[in-house]
């Protein structure tokens, strides 16, 4: 599913925060990332939906090496992936069900069509009674799992989470964690950077470790 | 057999698994969520205009008023030539007798040059007639009231035949009327008419440059605007990007904006250009009445309507184009 060969990223002002970069990910793999800040972690999975390009290095998506696609397709890409925030980025002048039925917009599903999906996402996350809300209204776990319905509306094969739990307390992280392995269950790969290792460790999955840009375990 | 297609669940889609799916439109549906979106971002930018009611107000004023002052100056300019080429059609010669002669004399003056066979038509105005007129029109109605006497001399209107349009020949006419014994001089109204043609030509060709001028401004007032709503909506067009939406995606609603600015000026401009007119329409028509010209007002004609809406939409979309195009890049996320 992916694949990251010898891939390096530095920046003129940091220098290099990923360096030589090695790994695969297989298709329904579920897997972390962990390490300190400033480790890498974001800047890693912001070389997947091309937020950044590596400075060196191939990164193969589905076979595809992404780190070569054009801007033209880059929005094509993004359209595989379901991107989950720490600070969860939703639209707050608009109301839960508009911020879930977003993707489906982009990428032009008829009307009756998004609805239906819309409610089937938003029921997954067990938010179907609050699409009327506004985000502002949420508690932050609420919030999260609007993101979260935002990310798997459109069923991309692909979820990819920075810190999903970062701003919530341990009851409500356990409750995304059982709702991403309810995802991997049905086949959906997911890679999701986190440092809350207590968390990690209970869910016993493949675990790949950033220490100053390199990749120190899990490889 | 398209509609009932079109009216049917417009995808059916195969699941490979809960969360994977391939979507498999068929044609004669795949233009109807095409439809759907553009109808949908015509309303929903609509009602953003309207979300900031007094802002996009002033927007549409401004687009308003830079396009009435060439529009209306246009109109005027037409009006103007219009006019003067239907009293050019007439090519009035104006006898005027001598002022002791009494209009019975000017009566047989002009039988007799209706028989010339330059002259197309020759008709007497009496000293009463002419008074009258000065009475009505000029303004010095009291001051007339107050004479004792018709200073007026009687005038034969003459117009000269269709088929006399070289000055020389209009001269030789001249030079006959003039060497009548009854005549005490003869004015050809051609004169300043062309003094005229030649300042109009020159207003119309500063209206032109108004025009684009003004259009410039347009295209930057609506630029600038579209820009502030760009800055508005930063977090919505950064999000929107990392979810895959394309840049055309992204320009859309910002193009049926400016389409909305330039539409909503344009028909407000041509809303003012029209009150304009009618303001000017009773004096216009009394001035006609004193030339004695069938000459009214004319409007904005359809064409010209439609290239003034088309013309500031056009710059609507225009200037929204530019400025999204131009801070798209600005916008990417990080």
């Amino acid at each position: 599913m992916l694949q990251f060969i010898n891939v390096s990223k530095r920046y003129s002002d940091s220098g290099e925060v990923l360096s030589d970069i090695c790994f695969r990910l297989e298709k329904g793999e579920m897997a972390f990332l962990t390490g300190h800040s400033g480790a890498g972690k974001s800047t890693l999975l912001k070389l997947i939906p091309v937020i950044e390009r590596p400075n060196r290095g191939q990164i193969l998506f589905d076979g595809r090496p992404i780190n070569r696609i054009s801007k033209r397709e880059v929005p094509y890409l993004r359209r595989k992936l379901g991107l989950i925030f720490q600070d969860y980025r939703l639209l707050h002048d608009r109301t839960v069900f508009d911020n879930v039925a977003l993707p489906l917009l982009i990428a032009g599903y008829s009307e009756q069509e998004m609805a239906r999906r819309v409610r089937a996402a938003l029921d997954k996350v067990g938010l179907l009674r609050k699409e009327k809300r506004y985000p502002l209204a949420l508690s932050g776990g609420e919030q999260q799992r609007v993101g979260i319905a935002r990310a798997i509306v459109h069923k991309p094969p692909m979820i990819l989470a920075d810190e999903p739990t970062g701003n919530l307390d341990p009851g409500l992280s356990a409750e995304i964690m059982d709702l991403f392995k309810e995802f991997n269950q049905v086949g959906v790969t997911l890679l999701i950077a986190s440092h809350d290792l207590d968390l990690i460790s209970r869910l016993g999955r493949r675990t790949l470790r950033l220490q100053q840009g390199k990749l120190i375990e899990g490889g | 057999m398209p509609i009932s297609r079109l009216k049917r669940k417009p995808e059916r889609r195969r699941e490979t698994n809960a969360f994977h799916t391939r979507r498999t439109i068929r044609p004669a549906s795949r233009l109807q969520p095409y439809v759907d979106l553009h109808v949908g971002t015509l309303k929903s930018s609509f009602i953003r205009l309207r979300r900031t009611p007094l802002a996009s107000i002033m927007t549409v004023l401004v687009i308003a008023i830079a396009l009435t002052i060439p529009a209306s100056f246009h109109v005027f300019i037409k009006n103007a030539r219009q006019a003067s080429s239907t009293l050019e059609a007439t090519n009035q010669v104006s006898l005027f007798l001598k002022p002791e002669l009494a209009n019975e004399t000017g009566g047989k003056v002009a039988e007799r040059l209706k028989k010339h066979p330059q002259i197309a038509a020759a008709e007497l105005i009496t000293k009463e007639a002419g008074l009258q007129e000065l009475r009505t029109f000029s303004g010095f109605g009291d001051a007339l009231r107050a004479l004792d006497f018709n200073p007026l001399p009687a005038v034969v209107s003459i117009k000269p035949k269709d088929s006399l349009t070289h000055p020389d020949d209009v001269e030789k006419l001249l030079a006959e009327l003039r060497a009548l014994p009854e005549t005490d001089f003869v004015q050809l109204d051609t004169q300043w008419m062309h003094k005229l043609h030649s300042i109009l030509t020159i207003a119309q060709r500063s209206v032109v440059v108004f025009s684009v001028l003004l259009s410039l401004g347009v295209l930057f007032i609506v630029g600038n605007t579209i820009r502030l709503e760009l800055q508005n909506r930063r977090e919505e067009i950064v999000v929107a990007k990392l979810i895959g939406a394309t840049d055309r995606f992204i320009r859309r609603p910002f193009l049926y904006a400016g389409f909305w600015y330039g539409f909503l000026g344009g028909s407000l401009a041509w809303l003012l250009v029209s009150f304009f007119l009618l303001f000017l329409r009773s004096p216009s028509r009394q001035l006609a009445e004193l030339y004695g010209s069938p000459y009214t007002l004319s409007f904005l004609s359809l064409s010209e309507t439609e290239l003034l809406i088309g013309a500031s939409v056009l710059l609507g979309i225009v200037g929204a184009w530019i400025v999204v195009s131009y801070h798209l890049r600005e916008l990417d996320p990080t």
